[in-house]
């Protein structure tokens, strides 16, 4: 690979979302007394696969990229960012995808499987912001960075949307299990019953506080609104390979403040589980070598 | 619990639906009555569940943060309430160390204590945000182990520093560990960077630093911090640095505009009087506070006009006073005038502490026995330019027919608890006239007049400038650093129903021959939701249960068995106090009905525990034995962590109660009414046992009414000093004993103590010399009719020679 022939983080991401936003779909699945369940589909198509790829490795050069301008002073250059991404990505994703003893596949179900589960649902709510689905009820207008670590401690994605004149804020956490997917949901709406009791005022005054940038200046004195009021969605980004139902009314679920037009499941079902996580981080390995910074 | 500078600070809060003043202030001290220490846990808050707070924190912080331009009223609006919402939630809702979750700082608990303090320092409640950082330097803070742990320490000491107002150390910035990722890198560096510039903002404060770069450094983060991928913003990867830096960034702005290095100097400061002041003062208290601000503005440099000072207790009048003190040493002497002995003797200690830095500035009392009697031994011959006098007004009448030419060169008076002159009695009289002869020998001087307690500043403004020529201010602001809660004590109706039956029935089944039987029943708070307790709302008030027990009988009377309150308030304050103290409280209880009962209350109690006075306080011990010849009964109190202040004393054992209560050896003081006097001692809790104030032969009912109203409103600003506590518990046990209930028409209680009606600032003065100077103009005075205020301001008024006598009588506020 010659020097000409390597791509931006910049790119990558801008082609990866091109691709999402054609070759999936979300769309409404059910909807009960306790939630709204969605369905995505597509995910297992290669296309997307190779894009799911390309927007974690965009980010992580993305992120890495940024830090080495931050820490220039500490003498920091592209030489310390190309290998922190080759650090990274073995950290995230182990060296290849043999996966033969139980320390293995605990680090492929709760690292490498979690982090990239995070993503594909970054990845889905960017992509809303350029594409009209089912995903939320109106246009994204701003969604967090991920975060490079999969265990570091915060929400998992957090966007803001517009559903007619109201502003919204979306909580995303991504969970992925091969068989689990009830239980899963079960312990994501753990962690939304969580902020309905406002444990997580820090992250969430962090993490908004992190949207400054990017929000529409007339939307910024709506957040406050928004957030008084309970005017959140939480959204369970469920990936799974066996199916469970998404039409059965759910305790955890229902006992949460929004509405069930704003708990939305968004049940990410993948025909072969392990091949996809296997194919994403094979292809992201791939990508890393041919990253400019 | 929240005043009007509160209302008028919430007045600015965004439209959002049920965020308003009245409903904030309401959440807010529901939740905060819940978390009081004294309230029993077996009885359920009316309000159940969880209440809103960090929701709230969260949106108003929020409000706060994201625009990029927010109206300066509205941002402190926000700040205050998010902080409050967030310190309250910390006491009613405490993260435990389950819910934290390991974050900048440490964990998120911690980091959520230093944003309160940031959010308070942005809504310019300095003294708050350094009782935030306290609390963190109390609980020792350890960062994470990470690899920027270093450069998040060394940073973290800055913003501490900045929270607290003191000085930043000067250590080394740290070294980046070797082998360390791009991203710890990244943080390393930008930790510095804030650690930096808040370092650089606190040296300015200090003014070691001649340029304030901070809000461009902290700005430039900011960016860099947002940068995205192809150069435009985008929502940054470190946002809890980035949080950081915006809190920072808005708290810095806030400092900087409240800053005491940009007061200007007096024209003439040759001898560099005033900025070596302003140099060493901004080390320790380098912010002004509104007040302060409110009195540069309008009177400095110089002081080029009169001021009359009308802020609430504890809102900075001292330092309005030093203020205008620095400034004035250097044209002149000055004059500062304080009501009671006490009072002269914690300012002069206070001033010599503020002005140490000079050392040709004398602070001195012009003192000797009782503050309004008699004459003294010192001589004030000798006055220079650089002196303060601090003294009682009655000394100060002294002082003019000793040395009248004195006051020539006198540049400054202060007339602290001012309102004095608006009172009834001798002293109000002597008060009005020695300012008006200071006004007539001073040709120069300009007079700063103080109070928490004036309705009416405006007014005294206009007389000053009527009187002069000069331009008078009236430094109006309802700001105060502290929030006190008002709660009137009584029976429980449904505890009472239940001792009390049973203490009846017990009664019954006794031989007629016994009269009582004693037994003890729950004691509950009416507390207000609001301010002073104007509103009828319902909604305004709540009603709890302590775990606090009153003492009564059930006695046989006429052949029936009643249940008898007789002599229930002194052991029912003796009670409260205990608990609160128990309860880690520091506790001052007024008994203003008799100077008698203070001993007698604390003599009765349990006390807390044998402690050790220290030095000061057994040399002022000392001293008092050997005046009395007998070991002062005072020591006993002392040792079991009680203190007592009333006028029966000697001045050595009201020293050694003052200092041991405010160097918090002793949890408890009991006082009457003269303690409320301006004398500024750290109580976290106020208990007012009786709203009678002691008798006076000398006034009329109106007047003894008005006298006892403005002590008690005086007794309540005692509560609740910045240094300590942000918020404070005022509690008033009537004199006659109450039954109340959550049911109970909050109309029907509160005729027991009006005064819980009205804010401070209530007090209308006026001239109490107009009907004499009238009817001596009219040459139609009576001797025989005079009153005691009249008579005490013909015998002033006699030692004037002629002319004299027109020139101060025409400076007195009865020509206004």
């Amino acid at each position: 690979m010659t020097a000409a022939s390597k791509v931006t983080a910049f790119e990558l991401i801008s082609n990866a979302l091109d691709v999402l936003e054609k070759k999936v779909t979300v769309k409404i699945a059910a909807a009960n007394f306790s939630h709204t369940s969605l369905e995505v589909a597509g995910l297992d198509n290669p296309e997307v696969v190779a894009a799911c790829a390309r927007f974690l490795i965009g980010f992580l050069a993305g992120a890495i990229g940024l830090d080495a301008k931050l820490g220039k002073s500490m003498m920091i250059d592209a030489s310390h960012a190309s290998a922190e991404l080759g650090k990274q990505c073995l950290s995230l994703l182990g060296p290849d995808n043999k996966f033969d003893t139980d320390e293995t596949q605990r680090f492929r179900d709760q690292r490498r499987n979690a982090w990239i589960a995070e993503g594909v649902a970054h990845a889905l709510l960017v992509a809303r912001a350029k594409a009209v689905n089912d995903l939320v009820p109106g246009a994204v207008l701003a969604v967090n960075a991920m975060h490079p670590i999969p265990s570091a401690p915060g929400l998992d994605a957090v966007a803001l949307y517009i559903d007619g004149a109201d502003l919204t804020v979306a909580v995303g956490e991504s969970k992925a299990s091969r068989k689990s997917g009830s239980t899963e949901l079960t312990n994501a709406a753990g962690m939304f019953a969580k902020i309905d009791a406002a444990e997580y005022g820090v992250e969430l005054r962090t993490v908004l506080a992190g949207l400054r940038p990017v929000i529409p200046p007339q939307y910024t004195t709506q957040v406050s609104d928004s957030l008084w009021r309970d005017r959140r969605c939480y959204l369970p980004f469920i990936l799974h390979e066996r199916p469970f139902p998404l039409d059965k009314n759910r305790p955890s679920l229902s006992q949460l403040k929004p509405s069930a037009a704003q708990k939305r499941l968004v049940a990410i079902r993948i025909g072969d589980f392990y091949d996809f996580f296997d194919a994403v981080a094979d292809e992201m390995r791939s990508c890393a070598q041919n990253l400019a910074f | 619990m929240y005043n009007r500078g509160v209302d008028q600070l919430l007045a600015s809060l965004p439209q959002i639906e049920g965020i308003d003043g009245d409903a904030v202030k309401r959440l807010l001290t529901s939740a905060w009555v819940d978390a009081l220490e004294v309230r029993d846990q077996d009885s359920p808050s009316p309000d159940g569940a969880e209440t809103p707070l960090r929701r709230l924190a969260t949106a108003l912080e929020l409000h706060a943060v994201l625009p990029n331009q927010i109206e300066l009223e509205m941002l402190r609006a926000c700040a205050f309430v998010a902080a409050e919402a967030l310190s309250v939630a910390a006491e009613v809702q405490p993260m435990t160390d389950a819910l934290a979750q390991p974050w900048l700082f440490g964990d998120t608990a911690r980091y959520e204590r230093i944003e309160t303090g940031l959010l308070y320092l942005i809504a310019g409640y300095d003294a708050n945000a350094a009782l935030c950082a306290r609390a963190l330097r109390d609980n020792e803070v350890t960062t994470e182990p990470t690899g920027a742990a270093a450069a998040e320490d060394w940073t973290l000491r800055a913003v501490l520093a900045l929270l607290s107002g003191a000085r930043a150390d000067d250590s080394a910035e740290p070294e980046l560990a070797d082998n360390t990722t791009v991203s710890v890198a990244a943080r390393h560096e930008v930790l510095l960077r804030i650690g930096r510039a808040v370092r650089r903002h606190l040296r300015w404060l200090r003014m070691d630093e001649p340029e304030n770069t901070s809000l461009a450094d902290l700005t430039a983060v900011a960016a860099d911090l947002s940068a995205g991928l192809d150069g435009e913003p985008a929502a940054v990867a470190h946002p809890d640095l980035y949080h950081l830096v915006l809190l920072l960034t808005a708290a810095c702005g806030e400092t900087t505009r409240r800053a005491l290095r940009d007061v200007p100097p007096p024209p003439a400061d040759d001898t560099g009087v005033f900025s070596t002041y302003q140099r060493s003062r901004a080390v320790e208290r380098p912010l002004l506070w509104p007040a302060a601000q409110q009195y540069a503005n309008s009177a400095l440099p110089g002081p080029d006009s009169h001021a009359v000072v009308a802020v609430p207790t504890g809102a900075g009048k001292s330092a309005v006073a030093e203020l205008a003190i620095a400034q004035a040493l250097t044209d002149g002497w000055v004059l500062y005038l304080a009501p009671t002995n006490a009072l002269v003797g914690q300012i002069r200690r206070q001033l010599q502490q503020a002005f140490q830095p000079l050392p040709d500035v004398a602070v001195d009392q012009f003192f000797g026995g009782s503050e309004y009697t008699v004459l003294s031994e010192e001589g004030i011959d000798e006055i220079q330019d650089s002196h303060i006098l601090v003294m009682t007004p009655e000394k100060c009448s002294l002082a003019l027919r000793v040395n009248p030419d004195a006051f020539q060169r006198l540049a400054l008076c202060v007339v602290d608890e001012a309102h004095g002159i608006g009172e009834t009695g001798t002293r109000a009289a002597v008060l009005e006239l020695v300012i008006a002869e200071v006004l007539h020998r001073a040709p120069a001087v300009k007079a700063l007049l103080m109070s928490a307690l004036i309705a009416n500043p405006q007014d005294l403004a206009s007389w000053l400038e009527n009187v002069t020529g000069f331009a008078a201010h009236a430094v109006v602001t309802p700001w105060r650093p502290t929030r006190t809660l008002r709660a009137l004590a009584g029976f429980d109706r449904d505890n009472l129903q239940t001792s009390g039956d049973a203490a009846e029935r017990e009664l019954d089944e006794l031989p007629p021959r016994r009269k009582n039987v004693a037994f003890s029943s729950k004691i509950g708070l009416l507390t207000g939701l609001q301010g002073a307790w104007s509103s009828s709302q319902t909604e305004d008030y709540k009603y709890v249960v302590t775990n606090v027990r009153g003492a009564l009988k059930a006695t046989r009377r006429l052949g029936r068995v009643v249940l008898n309150s007789d002599g229930y308030l002194n052991p029912a304050v003796g009670n409260l106090v205990q608990a609160l103290g128990d309860n880690g409280h520091r506790v001052m209880a007024f008994l203003p009905r008799s100077r008698h009962d203070s001993f007698t209350v604390a003599r009765d109690m349990t006390g807390f525990g044998a402690i050790d006075l220290g030095q000061e306080v057994a040399a002022y011990l000392d001293l008092a034995n050997a005046e009395l010849g007998v070991a002062s009964a005072v020591r006993g109190l002392l040792g079991k962590g009680i203190a007592v202040h009333t006028s029966a004393m000697l001045r050595e054992e009201q020293r050694a109660s003052e200092a041991a209560f405010e160097q918090g050896q002793v949890r408890a003081i009991f006082a009457t009414g003269t303690l409320a006097q301006g004398l500024n001692l750290p109580a976290t809790a106020v208990v007012i046992g009786g709203t009678q104030i002691g008798y006076d032969p000398s006034s009329t009912r109106r007047e003894d009414a008005a006298r006892s109203r403005a002590q008690l409103l005086n007794a309540i600003g005692r509560a609740g000093r910045a240094q300590i506590a942000t918020r404070s518990v005022a509690i008033v046990v009537p004199n006659n004993a109450q039954i109340i209930s959550a049911e109970r028409v909050v109309s029907d209680t509160v005729t027991a103590a009006e005064f819980l009606r009205e804010e401070d600032a209530s007090t209308e003065v006026a001239s109490q010399l107009s009907a004499l100077i009238e009817a001596t103009v009219r040459d139609d005075v009576e001797l025989g009719a005079m009153t005691a205020a009249e008579e005490a301001a013909f015998a002033f008024l006699s030692f004037e020679g002629g002319e004299d006598t027109s020139e101060v009588i025409a400076k007195s506020g009865s020509t206004d």
